[in-house]
């Protein structure tokens, strides 16, 4: 049993809802792994169709701006009125550039969004029991800023 | 629990980002150019704490920031990638 992140590059920031077609691509090739999706979040609507999509290997679910921009709240997502029925896990994402958290989409016109140990905080007492840090620097200089990012997450 | 990925391109960022305390490590571009690393980590930290992220572009597993397309489509994971099950 393994775990995949997979990210549609073209829905990235968009907002415009999961790649349900290449998730169910995904679950035939790989069916025995677990399978977070990751872009496209952006109103409760595309998590209820991710969630009733019959995807078997199905784990979890990325939000990163929509969470940021309150499109929907972690609170809502166990159900309840005006909730939705998702038992898989939404976990809030945040990309993080040079330290800060940043808000893009497909990765460019990124703009800064505050600091990723807060933002972390923030989460947590909002409910989040998972979360992702993902360092989209992608350079050299960039390692060990996940290693210094988990240390004060901890810490915090 | 935290996952973390990004940069994450070698035995020894591995280790320290998993000793530090992340819950899972997520190999990108590595995972895809390098299958032996993730692996290594599976058999080191166990399934669990691995993760691979595949970024997928125009129906491809993109490496290298996006820039390049070139990774196996979905079908061909299976054969391709150390994730399988």
């Amino acid at each position: 049993m393994s775990w995949l992140v997979v990210t549609a590059v073209s829905r990235d920031g968009t907002q415009e809802g999961f790649d349900l077609p290449l998730l169910r691509e995904v679950g035939r090739a790989a069916p025995a792994c677990r399978v977070i999706a990751s872009g496209g979040a952006g109103e409760l609507s595309h998590l209820r169709s991710l969630a009733s999509a019959g995807l078997q290997a199905l784990a979890g679910a990325i939000a990163g701006t929509a969470l940021y921009e309150r499109k929907f709240s972690l609170s809502r997502r166990a159900g309840g009125p005006g909730g939705i029925v998702l038992t898989r896990r939404i976990i809030p994402c945040l990309d993080v550039k040079d330290g800060r958290v940043v808000k893009g989409v497909r990765f460019q016109q990124l703009r800064d969004a505050g600091d990723p140990v807060e933002q972390a905080r923030a989460y947590g007492a909002s409910g989040a029991d998972e979360l992702c840090f993902l360092d989209i620097s992608a350079s050299l200089e960039a390692r060990g800023t996940l290693v210094r990012l988990v240390e004060q997450w901890r810490g915090s | 629990m935290v996952q973390v990925g990004g940069g994450i391109r070698d035995a020894r960022a591995a280790e320290e980002t998993l000793e530090a305390g992340a819950g899972r490590i997520i190999l990108g571009t590595a995972a895809v150019e390098n299958p032996a690393l993730a692996g290594m980590a599976v058999a080191r930290f166990g399934a669990e704490r691995v993760a691979c992220g595949i970024d997928v572009k125009d129906g491809r597993a993109a490496t290298r920031g996006w820039t390049e397309a070139r990774g196996p489509a979905p079908a061909n994971w299976r054969r391709s990638s150390p994730a399988r099950a």
